[in-house]
C-alpha cells in the first residue's frame, strides 16, 4: 500500500497553495476512472493543477479552450487527405491524451459538449466510422465559471452525471495570497522542472489496487441511506441518482487508498459527499431563492443520517 | 434521531405550556360565568338577573357608583362644592353615563347641575307655569323679586310635591332662580337655593339608590309620582332598611377557588420555569434535552443479544463510548473519528480512547480478526474505565 497522497502533497504543497482537499479528489478521481468538474472564478490556478497531476505521474496533457464555434471534429480528429500518398490519414485530436484540461465547457456549442461527454463515458471515439480507444488512464479536467450567464450553454443534468465530482475551487487565504505573491517565481521555476513520483504504469497499478479497496456492508448501506434522503428532501427537485451513490463508493475507495487504508469508513463518505452530490441535486425554484444550495441540504442530510452501527 | 427526538420534546412542551394556559383562561373565563350568575346563598338555579335584565356583577357596579356619588355629595354644603368635586371626579360621572339607563334620574340632575348653557336649563323646564312663573322673576327689578320670590317658590314647591313636575324640571327650575337671583345680586336666595338644591339632589340619589335595590331584588315598587313621596314601606319590606342597605352587603363572595385551579397553576409555573431554564440553557449553546436523549439511545441503542455476536474491540469501543457519553454525549450521526475528535476537544488527550478508537475502526470497518487486536481493546478499555472511576 503506497501512501500516494503523502508523497504528492509534500511535492505539490510548495507549488499548490492551500489547495490539498481538491489535489486529494482530483488524484481520487483519477485513481476512480473520474472526470472532474472543477469550478471557480478565473485566476485560481485550475491550468497549473491539472499540468502538475499530469506531469506528477508522467501523463500526456493537453489542454482545450471551448468557445462557441468549436467544433466536435476539432476536438475528437478528423481524416485529412495525405497529397503525398494520396490517402486519407487520421489526424488525432487533443482528445487523445491522458488529462485533458477543458477551459470553460459552458462555452461550448451542446453538439461539441455532447460529442465531448460521449467520449469521456465511452472511453472511445468514433471517427468516420472508426472506432478508436481513447488512452489509460483518461481523465478530463473541465472548467466553469459560475458568475457567467451570457453565451454560455449550461451543461444539462443528464451530463454533469457523467462527472465522478464537482470541485469548488475558491480564492486562497490572505496569508495563501502573500505567500503565493512573495515566491511566484520559485513557484514557477518548481512547477516548469516537475519530475514525475511515479510512472503511467505504476499508477494504472495503483488504479487496479485501489479497486479492491474493502467496503463493509453498512457501509453501502450508508450511502443508500444518503443518496435516499436527497430524493426524499422537501426542497429538492431531482435527487441523487444510482450512479451518484457508485460514484460515491468509488470516490470513498479512492480516498481511503491514497491515506494508506485498505477499508472505507464513514469519514470517507462525509468527506467525499459534497463534492459527488452537489452537481446532481436540482432545488426546487422557491427553495433556491430563498438560498437553499446543494450544499446545504447535503450538511443537512449528513447530519441526519445516522451512521452505521454498532 | 437525536435532534429530532430533542426538537420533537421541545415542541411538546411547548405545546403542553401552550394547552395548559388556554385551560388556565378557560377556568378563569367559566368562574367569571359563575361569579356572574351565582352568589352565595342563593341556589344556582335561580337568576336574579330577570327584574332589572342585568347581571348581579353590573347591579354591584352602579351601587357602587351611586355610594361614591351620595359620599361626595354628603362631603359638600352647597351645590358648587358638589359641581367642583364631581368635575375632579369625572369617572364616576362617566360610569353614571354608561348606566344611564338605570340613573337616569340622577343622570339628569348630574347633568342640570354641570351644565352652565342657561337656554338648556329653560329646555327641561317643561311646564307652561312653571316657565311664565321663572320669566316673571326674570324680568322683575330686585324689589319686585324679592316680593314674589317667597309667593312664587311656595307655588314651585307645591308643584314638585303634588307630582305635577318632575325631579328634573324642579332641579332645572331651582337652578335657574338661582342664576336669576345672582343675577340680580339676591345673594341670600341665591344660597338658599343652592342648598335646596344640594338636598334635592341627596334625596334623588337616596330614592335611585332604594329604588334599584328594591327592583334589583324583585319588589315591585309603585310610586305613581315619581317623586320624593316615596311610600315607607313596598312589599312588606321597610324602605328605610333598604336604603340602609349598601352595595357591600350585595358584595359577591367569589366561590373558593378549585384546588384543580391551584394545582393546574402550580404546573403552569413549573412548566415555565422549565421552558425558560432550557430556553437559557439553549442560548448558551447546551442543549440539556438533546443530551439526556444521546444518553438514553447510547446506552439503549445496542441491544445486549447483538453485543454477544460482535468482536470483542467493537464491543468494548461501545462499552467506553457509554462511560464517555455521560460527560460526552454521542449524537447518531457522528462517526467514530469525529466523536474521538470531540472528546479529545472536550477532555483534552485520551490515548486509551484514541488507541481503542484505531482498534475498532480496524476491526468493525477493516474487518481485521486477531488475538493482539482484542489484547490492545482491552487493555484501552482497562485503561479507560480506571481512569473514569478516579
Amino acid at each position: 500500500m503506497s501512501s500516494i497522497l503523502k508523497r504528492v502533497l509534500e511535492i505539490v504543497s510548495d507549488i499548490l497553495i492551500e489547495r490539498e482537499y481538491e489535489i486529494s479528489l482530483l488524484i481520487s478521481t483519477l485513481l476512480s476512472e473520474g472526470h472532474a468538474l472543477v469550478e471557480g472564478v478565473p485566476g485560481i490556478a485550475k491550468t497549473l493543477t491539472a499540468k502538475t497531476i499530469a506531469r506528477l505521474f508522467d501523463l500526456s496533457f493537453k489542454r482545450i479552450q471551448m468557445t462557441p464555434d468549436l467544433l466536435p471534429s476539432d476536438i475528437l480528429g478528423s481524416y485529412v487527405y495525405n497529397q503525398k500518398t494520396g490517402e486519407f490519414v487520421l489526424r488525432k485530436g487533443p482528445i487523445f491524451a491522458n488529462i485533458i484540461l477543458v477551459d470553460e465547457i459552458n462555452r461550448g456549442s451542446p453538439r461539441t459538449q455532447s460529442a465531448l461527454l460521449e467520449a469521456m463515458q465511452e472511453r472511445q471515439v468514433t471517427i468516420e466510422g472508426e472506432t478508436l480507444p481513447l488512452e489509460e488512464p483518461f481523465m478530463v479536467i473541465a472548467t466553469q465559471n459560475p458568475l457567467e450567464f451570457e453565451g454560455v450553454f449550461p451543461l444539462p443534468e443528464a451530463q454533469l452525471d457523467r462527472f465522478l465530482v464537482k470541485i469548488s475551487s475558491t480564492y486562497p487565504s490572505t496569508e495563501g495570497f502573500i505567500k503565493i505573491m512573495s515566491k511566484i517565481d520559485e513557484i514557477e521555476e518548481r512547477a516548469r522542472s516537475l519530475k514525475p513520483i511515479i510512472s503511467r504504469e505504476e499508477l494504472l497499478a495503483h488504479m487496479r489496487d485501489a479497486k479492491s479497496v474493502r467496503v463493509d456492508e453498512s457501509i453501502y448501506k450508508y450511502v443508500a441511506d444518503i443518496v435516499e434522503a436527497t430524493r426524499k428532501h422537501p426542497s429538492v427537485r431531482l435527487g441523487g441518482s444510482p450512479r451518484a451513490g457508485i460514484a460515491m463508493i468509488k470516490l470513498a475507495r479512492s480516498m481511503a487508498y491514497i491515506e494508506g487504508r485498505n477499508y472505507v469508513i464513514p469519514d470517507d463518505i462525509k468527506r467525499i459527499a459534497k463534492a459527488v452530490m452537489s452537481h446532481r441535486i436540482i432545488i426546487k425554484s422557491e427553495y433556491e431563492v430563498e438560498g437553499v444550495t446543494p450544499e446545504k441540504i447535503i450538511d443537512q442530510i449528513l447530519s441526519k443520517t445516522p451512521i452505521p452501527k454498532p | 434521531m437525536t435532534t429530532q427526538l430533542s426538537r420533537s420534546l421541545t415542541l411538546t412542551l411547548l405545546l403542553s405550556w401552550i394547552l395548559l394556559a388556554f385551560q388556565i383562561v378557560a377556568l378563569v373565563q367559566a368562574e367569571n360565568v359563575y361569579e356572574e350568575r351565582h352568589t352565595i346563598g342563593f341556589p344556582e338555579n335561580m337568576s336574579i338577573t330577570t327584574p332589572l335584565n342585568i347581571s348581579l356583577k353590573d347591579l354591584n357596579n352602579i351601587l357602587s357608583s351611586l355610594k361614591d356619588l351620595q359620599e361626595l355629595t354628603s362631603s359638600c354644603s352647597n351645590i358648587e362644592c358638589l359641581r367642583e368635586t364631581l368635575s375632579r371626579n369625572t369617572s364616576i360621572l362617566d360610569s353614571l353615563r354608561r348606566k344611564e339607563i338605570i340613573g337616569s334620574d340622577v343622570y339628569t340632575g348630574i347633568e342640570i347641575i354641570m351644565n352652565s348653557n342657561t337656554p338648556d336649563l329653560y329646555s327641561y323646564v317643561g311646564d307652561s307655569e312653571l316657565r311664565s312663573l321663572i320669566e316673571n322673576l326674570n324680568r322683575s327689578d330686585l324689589e319686585t323679586f324679592y316680593l314674589l320670590f317667597n309667593q312664587y317658590s311656595s307655588r314651585i314647591d307645591e308643584m314638585y310635591l303634588s307630582g305635577r313636575i318632575s325631579s328634573r324640571e324642579y332641579l332645572a327650575a331651582l337652578e335657574l332662580l338661582k342664576r336669576i337671583s345672582l343675577e340680580k345680586n339676591a345673594y341670600n336666595i341665591s344660597n338658599t337655593l343652592s342648598e335646596r338644591e344640594l338636598e334635592l339632589v341627596r334625596v334623588m340619589l337616596d330614592k335611585t339608590y332604594s329604588d334599584i335595590l328594591a327592583k334589583a331584588m324583585g319588589i315591585a315598587m309603585r310610586n305613581t309620582s315619581g317623586n320624593i313621596n316615596i311610600p315607607s314601606s313596598v312589599g312588606g319590606v321597610r324602605f328605610s332598611s333598604l336604603n340602609s342597605l349598601n352595595s357591600q352587603s350585595v358584595h359577591l363572595i367569589t366561590p373558593g377557588v378549585p384546588i384543580s385551579s391551584i394545582m393546574l397553576l402550580v404546573l403552569l409555573a413549573i412548566l415555565a420555569a422549565l421552558s425558560i431554564s432550557i430556553i437559557a440553557l439553549m442560548i448558551l449553546g447546551f442543549n440539556p434535552i438533546k443530551n439526556i436523549i444521546s444518553r438514553v439511545i447510547t446506552s439503549r441503542s445496542l441491544k445486549i443479544e447483538t453485543m454477544y455476536s460482535l468482536p470483542l474491540p467493537i464491543k468494548l469501543y461501545w462499552a467506553a463510548v457509554r462511560i464517555l457519553s455521560r460527560r460526552i454525549p454521542r449524537s447518531d450521526s457522528e462517526t467514530h473519528r469525529e466523536y474521538l475528535m470531540r472528546v479529545v476537544r472536550a477532555r483534552g488527550e485520551i490515548k486509551a480512547f484514541e488507541r481503542l478508537t484505531r482498534v475498532y475502526e480496524l476491526s468493525r470497518y477493516g474487518g481485521v480478526s486477531s488475538s493482539a487486536l482484542d489484547e490492545e481493546a482491552i487493555k484501552s478499555f482497562d485503561e479507560l474505565s480506571k481512569n473514569e472511576r478516579r
